[in-house]
């Protein structure tokens, strides 16, 4: 299993190009309001480049319950 | 400036902006798909904008309980409105999806019970359709056909769909960019002219000079089949104006071999306009195959199944497009539509100068041969070249081509779309077309000349000429005809040519120079003269033996 520094390094470079930031302003502890491109139209563009770049799919109820990238990242640990 | 692409869609379409480098048009999503869209797109659109429309009806199918007519009548509204306002909007450019047969039925197996079934979704497309052949400004994105090509579970997404209105993956909206890229470069003439092909692993399985004539994989069974299917569709390429050409390390007398032998090769000898079979670099080969054609670099598109060799022709050739084949061979076929054709040959229409193209220039290098055999003005004299020079019934399209293709004998290498040229003659600016014919065959529409009229000054616009049947005096002819006609329409004017200089049309920069016109006053570019002196000048510079005919 991939530890969460791990996961991170692999979810930065997706988040910083879809919400256009540098990659160092995503950490462990970034939710939506840090970031103006992470509303709900961002959070739907994130799931999908997320898709696409790291071949993960999620359910509807996990995107929509996902508030965090502490979330996500747990979200992802139990998929691998 | 750049242009814009207005974007009006009945589903949320924000996650285009995740897909990068698009389309060099900054897109603005009007959001909404109704009238009220349509007219916000329609007041905001400039000159040279673009409106993209795109219905899918596939998600709002599930909930909804409209009837087949009221849904058909939904779609027919918003390109009835769209239809009513093509005429008065010749300058933008309008592409609207067409939509796909619904995946979602409960009836499962009595397909009989449903007789409705389609009917919108025919009746929307059939009407698209037509108006793509009524309208130039109007295009066709075959949203339909990347349905059945990727399937719906490969393109859609429920969850996106649920969350955001938005129904596609991210892979969807990419290849939806993709194709609405080709539709775009088909119609600005942003296309290759010269597919150039590697032999072995590429044309066949294995290698003809280890494996012998026998041992190469084409045939109708297993591998061999994807070889022979992707020779097929170049096959098709080629007969819709493509020409081919062969780059290949091998000896020739292995390769005329499986051209004479091999009962299962589609393409044949003749198929290929040039052929490179030696053991050079591919580079010296490229170049050399680009100078007997008279295109440049960037007319090519390489298909090489060696990594070597394609990094090799890509780096140090940059300008040829140089695309990288799928791992596995059974994807050929798959992987040459979709990431070759589409994206290097895309086409709106199928002229008869296209299908045409190759045997032309399979002259033109039997002329070349000849013009080496005997002196220059000999060897013009031989060819007996008839020129015809028309301003009426003229083929707009071929005309509308030759602007956006020609960079070579092009004076101001001015770009114009088949509804500039219309606006143009509804103008009354003067068009001229040139048609060519010698010895050897027709070689069809190859000139153009666009002369506006302001006053006493008839200014040369446009004066261009296919690469095809330069150096042959034939510019001389044609403008001789042009400047006639002017004279006989307009008056004795000063003609005035307009020279743009650009990367490639150094070849031309001392044309109106060498007509005996002068420099203006001012400018470094442009030249001048008065209509009966130019006319005087040109007589006596016409080959002998040359036949034009004005009409």
């Amino acid at each position: 299993m991939k530890s969460t520094q791990e996961i991170l390094d692999m979810l930065r470079p997706v988040l910083a190009e879809v919400f256009g930031v540098e990659k160092s302003t995503i950490t462990m502890n970034t939710v939506p309001k840090d970031i103006e491109a992470w509303d709900s139209m961002g959070h739907i563009k994130m799931f999908a480049a997320i898709e696409l770049e790291l071949g993960i799919n999620f359910g509807i109820m996990e995107i929509s319950e996902c508030e965090s990238v502490a979330d996500l990242i747990k979200l992802m640990k139990e998929k691998k | 400036m750049r242009n814009k692409l207005y974007l009006v869609s009945n589903v949320n379409m924000k996650m285009l902006g995740n897909v990068k480098g698009f389309l060099g048009a900054d897109v603005v999503d009007v959001e909404g798909y109704d009238v009220s869209s349509l007219e916000k797109a329609l007041a905001m659109a400039v000159s040279g904008d673009i409106i993209f429309v795109h219905m899918d009806m596939m998600m709002g199918y599930v909930p909804t309980s409209m009837s087949a007519d009221a849904v058909t009548e939904n779609g027919l509204m918003v390109l009835k409105y769209v239809e009513s306002h093509l005429e008065g909007n010749k300058d933008v450019l309008f592409v609207v999806s067409n939509v796909c047969l619904p995946p979602f039925r409960v009836i499962t197996h009595c397909l009989d019970s449903d007789l409705n079934y389609g009917i919108s979704e025919n009746t929307i497309n059939r009407k698209i359709a037509m108006m793509t052949v009524m309208y130039d400004n109007f295009l066709m994105l075959d949203f339909n056909s990347l349905v059945m090509m990727y399937g719906y579970c490969g393109l859609y997404s429920a969850d996106y769909f649920y969350l955001s209105r938005s129904p596609y993956k991210q892979k969807g909206y990419e290849l939806l960019k993709s194709r609405l890229e080709s539709v775009l470069d088909a119609y600005y003439g942003r296309i290759k002219k010269v597919l150039v092909l590697d032999l072995d692993n590429t044309l066949w399985g294995g290698v003809v000079g280890e494996d012998g004539v026998d041992g190469i994989k084409l045939s109708n069974e297993g591998i061999g089949k994807a070889f022979l299917d992707f020779q097929m569709c170049i096959r098709s390429l080629r007969s819709i104006g493509v020409l081919l050409a062969i780059n290949s390390k091998n000896n020739p007398i292995d390769v005329n071999k499986v051209f004479d032998e091999h009962k299962q090769m589609a393409l044949k000898r003749d198929d290929f306009t040039v052929c490179k079979i030696n053991w050079r670099d591919k580079v010296t080969n490229m170049k050399e195959i680009a100078a007997e054609l008279g295109l440049g670099l960037d007319s090519f598109v390489f298909i090489d199944d060696s990594e070597f060799e394609r990094n090799y022709v890509g780096g140090l050739l940059p300008e040829v497009a140089v695309p990288t084949l799928p791992k596995d061979v059974a994807e050929l076929p798959f992987w040459f539509i979709n990431e070759v054709v589409y994206k290097y040959f895309p086409k709106l229409k199928i002229l008869d100068e296209d299908r045409n193209k190759a045997q032309q220039y399979s002259a033109y290098l039997e002329r070349k041969k000849l013009s080496v055999a005997v002196g220059l003005s000999e060897y013009i004299q031989s060819l007996n070249i008839a020129i015809d020079v028309y301003s009426k019934n003229l083929l707009i399209s071929r005309l509308a081509q030759l602007t956006q293709k020609t960079n070579q004998f092009n004076l101001t290498t001015k770009r114009y779309t088949e509804t500039d040229m219309v606006k143009m003659l509804d103008d009354g600016v003067a068009v001229y077309a040139m048609d060519y014919a010698d010895k050897f065959g027709k070689e069809g529409t190859v000139g153009l000349a666009i002369v506006s009229i302001q006053k006493t000054w008839a200014y040369l616009d446009t004066f261009l000429m296919s690469c095809r049947i330069i150096g042959r005096r034939v510019e001389y002819a044609f403008l001789l005809a042009v400047v006639r006609d002017i004279i006989h329409r307009f008056g004795n004017m000063t003609i005035v040519g307009l020279y743009n200089p650009t990367e490639k049309n150094v070849l031309v920069k001392d044309f109106y120079s060498s007509c005996g016109m002068h420099l203006m006053n001012d400018s470094a570019t442009d030249y001048e003269l008065q209509a009966d002196k130019l006319m005087e000048n040109l007589v006596g510079m016409l080959p002998t033996g040359m036949v034009v005919r004005e009409k």
